[in-house]
Formats: structure tokens, C-alpha cells, sequence
């Protein structure tokens, strides 16, 4: 009888230990997921700052989705190979930062509101930060560390998918009322607004749901785009540079692909690399996403293949674009690509 | 084949949203920039890269009248694999050598790559994936170690 029951609270305890330890660690998985972009501590960085009063009067359903679903087209990824378990380790983790322990009960009953009266407050009260169409009026996301930003905290896209399924309308209305502590987002009493105009409000931002569009497919989907050039190699980079300086892009001394990772006289001089940069547009896009120096500077790579033709390559940027996950920068991307084809035509010709 | 092209579109859009953690390889470290760019050169050289140049994004900015903080693009690479890369594979020249950004962000610094495997799904051919597989495999490592190194 001793036996057994010892044989049972053995197994009783090696269970316990066994879910024990595997139970997921949030503040690892913070750290090996989030904290790169919001910081170790919750500051913020690249992503938004989501330690002190920031998360207070969000539930954990929204939080979990957030992260789930992330914010399509606004840097913020899906994390969507996490299991729920490690999900919820997370949620966990970002609520032991909050400031108090109230817990806030939001209904999943939809806020009953005039739509078209919400569409004529939100551009009078919110435009002005969240855009017109509910895109925001700020570039970039994360706050100000290293560049200057307009917004200290941009203003979140309310038409984003991500935050439309996130959020439930009682969330929306919450914070409508009282505000965001850390951002200049108004209370109601600030705003002014009546309870029924809340209510309008919020079925206004709603409505943005039925009028996403989706991502419209890519004309071109090569990586690399190539171009073939009736010159020969000093011929074609001495082109290009003329036609560089003729739009504003300032080139760098051109160096060869293979430069610096072996002795300059073993290097391959059939491949030349001029890299460039508009800096204006540099600077506007680094305030967008700073990662971008993963794929810049501009750069077309001039090649003489064993049969003497010369064929210029370049990196296809409304394809790499996509890869960040963020639309601002997609547009941008677009110009620049626009840029380079009319230069790689004008110096091809 | 254009059908094909549109296939891998399709794909590589969704892959673009739905696994968009591993489109970027990020690390972040609580160390002043200097010794950040320290630490990634020997993490580089450890695992066999040499750094190719070293492009001063902040330095531009500077020269034009733009603040910024520190922020500078590491190339580096393989002379073997590029070598061979480049002659076998032109249409990967652009992507070559591989990058990575170095950013200043308040007090620490952030490092951030191309997961190089996203590769795999534009460029095809076993041999491609292998190599891409294997630079993923060292950009992955190198910035758990960096990690690692200096925040716990």
C-alpha cells in the first residue's frame, strides 16, 4: 500500500515537473522575439514602447492577436509559427508590466453608432493624426531615438487589418474615452465629444474593414533585373555616372565586386559595382524603416561576361521592398526603382 | 513560365505577411556603437567572412545636413563562394556580398540582415538553397551570440 501510494506521488510529481519545465518562458520569448524591435525592458525602438501604463487597458485577447496577426504593411510581423502556449507566455509577460492590476471588461457586443456622423467627427477630431482614410499621418512607427520624428509615438493605422481584428469595438471606445497615457491621443473630456459621438466614432472606424483593399499583385517579379548595354565596360560606367549626376544621386568611388575579400590583384576587374544615393530620399526612407541599410546603398553592378557583351545588374526593389513589411516604404521604393529604369534606359541606348 | 512566375509571387507575397519575423534577422546589443562594430567583425571573421567594406550611411547623412545616429552597412562575404556564385549565378550579383546594417537606437545598437533562406523562394536550385540555408544558418548564429554576449 506504501509502496503505491509513493509510486503515485512519484509520478504525481515527476508530471508536475515535466509541465513545469515545459511550460514556455515569456520573458525568454520576449527577448528572443520582441526585444530587438521594443527593447529589453519594454522602451521601445523600432517598435512601439510597451512598458509603464502603455499596455494598461488592453486585454489579453488583444494582445494576443496583435502579435498573432500582427500589423500588415507596418513593420510590425506576424509571429504566427508561435504556438499558443508561447503566445500567451508572452501576453503574460507584457502584463506584468503593467502599472496596476485592474482588470477592464470589455463586451464583444458591437458599439451601435451612426457611421456617416462618425466619418464627419473622425475628420475633424482624428484626421489630423490618424489621416484621413485612417492610415495615420506619421511615417515610420517605434519612437524617437536616434532621428528626429514628428510624432513621438506615431499614431497607430486604425483601417490596419491587424488592429481592426485585434481591437473590438468596446477597446476602441475605451480608448476614445479616456485616452492614451505616453501620446498626445485626448481623452473625451478633451475631446469633446458626447457619448453618441463615441459611439459614432467607433462604428466609423469599424466601417474601415469593409474598405481594405487588398495588395495588388507585382508586375515584375524577377529579384534581379537585367539589362544588356551596347558599350563596352569603361564605356557603360562612365555613363552611368554621368547619368547619376544628372538626378541628384551622388556616387561613390566604384570598386569591384570582389574587393576587400581578397589581394586587389587577384580580384575580378570584369565586375564593377557603382554605388549610389540620393540623400534626401535616404534619409526619408531610414525614418520609415531604419533597417533599411540591409539593402542599400542603390547600387548597379556593370559585368563583362567571357564573350565581351557588358550587362548591367540591379537589384528589383519593388520586389525587396515587400520583404519589410511596410507599405510607406513600398512607395518610395517604387520612385527610386522608377529612377534607376530611366537612367538604365537613357545609358543603355 | 509566367504562370510559374505569378506561382512563386503568389507565394512569396504571402510569405512576405505571414512569416514576416523571419524575413529580417535582428539583434540587439546594450554596448556603445564602436564596440558593437567590434563585436560583429569578429563574429564575422569567427565563422570564416571577411568584411569587404564598410559603407558609413551616418557620414552621408552628416555631409548632407541630416541627423541621424550612428548607422553603418557591413559587406561581407567568401571569396571562394563568390567567386563562384557570381559566374554560376549572375542574377545573384546585386544581393552580393551580403549586408548587414548596424544602427545606432538610443543606448544600444541594432543589428539587422536579409534572412538570406528568403532567397530560396526567388532563386532556384538545390545548390542555391543549400548556400542560403548555410548563410542563414551563420547570420542566425552570429547575432544569437551577439545576443548573448553582453545583455544577460
Amino acid at each position: 500500500m506504501n509502496t503505491t501510494i509513493t509510486l503515485l506521488a512519484f509520478l504525481l510529481t515527476s508530471l508536475f515537473l515535466t509541465n513545469a519545465a515545459a511550460a514556455p518562458d515569456g520573458k525568454q520569448l520576449y527577448v528572443k522575439h520582441c526585444a530587438v524591435c521594443h527593447n529589453e525592458d519594454g522602451m521601445g525602438g523600432i517598435g512601439l514602447p510597451l512598458n509603464g501604463d502603455k499596455l494598461d487597458h488592453y486585454p489579453r485577447d488583444y494582445l494576443f492577436k496583435t502579435i498573432r496577426l500582427g500589423r500588415k504593411g507596418r513593420i510590425m510581423p506576424a509571429f504566427e509559427k508561435l504556438s499558443d502556449a508561447q503566445t500567451n507566455a508572452i501576453v503574460d509577460y507584457l502584463m506584468s508590466w503593467r502599472s496596476h492590476s485592474k482588470k477592464i471588461i470589455y463586451s464583444d457586443f458591437p458599439v451601435k453608432g451612426d457611421r456617416n456622423k462618425g466619418a464627419e467627427l473622425f475628420q475633424n477630431k482624428c484626421a489630423r493624426c490618424h489621416g484621413k482614410d485612417g492610415k495615420s499621418q506619421g511615417i515610420g512607427t517605434g519612437v524617437t531615438i536616434a532621428r528626429e520624428r514628428k510624432f513621438k509615438v506615431i499614431p497607430p493605422a486604425l483601417n490596419n487589418p491587424g488592429f481592426l481584428a485585434s481591437a473590438n469595438d468596446e477597446i476602441i471606445k475605451y480608448t476614445i474615452k479616456n485616452g492614451r497615457p505616453g501620446s498626445i491621443m485626448p481623452s473625451q473630456a478633451m475631446s469633446k465629444l458626447s457619448d453618441d459621438e463615441v459611439n459614432d466614432v467607433v462604428s466609423y472606424i469599424r466601417s474601415f474593414e469593409e474598405n481594405y483593399v487588398a495588395d495588388e499583385p507585382l508586375e515584375n517579379t524577377d529579384p534581379t533585373l537585367v539589362f544588356d548595354s551596347p558599350y563596352d565596360l569603361a564605356t557603360t560606367v562612365s555613363n552611368i555616372k554621368q547619368g547619376l549626376q544628372g538626378r541628384n544621386f551622388r556616387y561613390f568611388p566604384d570598386r569591384y565586386m570582389e574587393m576587400g575579400l581578397v589581394d586587389d590583384r587577384f580580384v575580378n576587374k570584369k565586375q564593377v559595382s557603382l554605388r549610389f544615393c540620393n540623400f534626401e530620399k535616404l534619409y526619408e526612407m531610414i525614418n520609415i524603416d531604419p533597417r533599411l541599410g540591409v539593402v542599400l546603398p542603390c547600387r548597379i553592378t556593370i559585368v563583362e561576361d567571357a564573350e565581351g557583351q557588358v550587362r548591367l545588374y540591379v537589384m528589383n526593389m519593388k520586389l525587396v521592398s515587400h520583404f519589410f513589411n511596410n507599405d510607406q516604404l513600398v512607395k518610395y521604393a517604387d520612385e527610386m526603382s522608377e529612377a534607376m529604369m530611366e537612367l538604365i534606359d537613357e545609358v543603355t541606348m | 513560365m509566367k504562370a510559374m512566375k505569378r506561382l512563386i509571387l503568389a507565394f512569396l507575397m504571402l510569405f512576405a505577411v505571414s512569416a514576416q519575423a523571419e524575413n529580417m534577422l535582428m539583434a540587439r546589443v546594450n554596448t556603445d556603437f564602436d564596440n558593437a562594430m567590434i563585436l560583429i567583425k569578429e563574429k564575422l571573421n569567427e565563422y570564416g567572412y571577411t568584411i569587404s567594406h564598410i559603407q558609413k550611411c551616418d557620414g552621408g547623412l552628416a555631409e548632407f545636413g541630416y541627423k541621424t545616429g550612428m548607422y553603418k552597412s557591413i559587406f561581407f562575404g567568401k571569396f571562394e563562394e563568390m567567386r563562384h556564385l557570381t559566374g554560376t549565378y549572375p542574377e545573384l550579383i546585386p544581393y552580393l556580398p551580403l549586408k548587414i546594417a548596424v544602427m545606432q537606437e538610443d543606448k544600444s545598437i541594432v543589428m539587422a540582415a536579409l534572412n538570406p533562406d528568403i532567397f530560396s523562394e526567388i532563386f532556384q536550385g538545390r545548390e542555391l538553397k543549400i548556400q542560403f540555408g548555410r548563410w542563414e544558418s551563420d547570420v542566425r548564429a552570429i547575432f544569437e551570440e551577439i545576443n548573448n554576449s553582453q545583455n544577460h
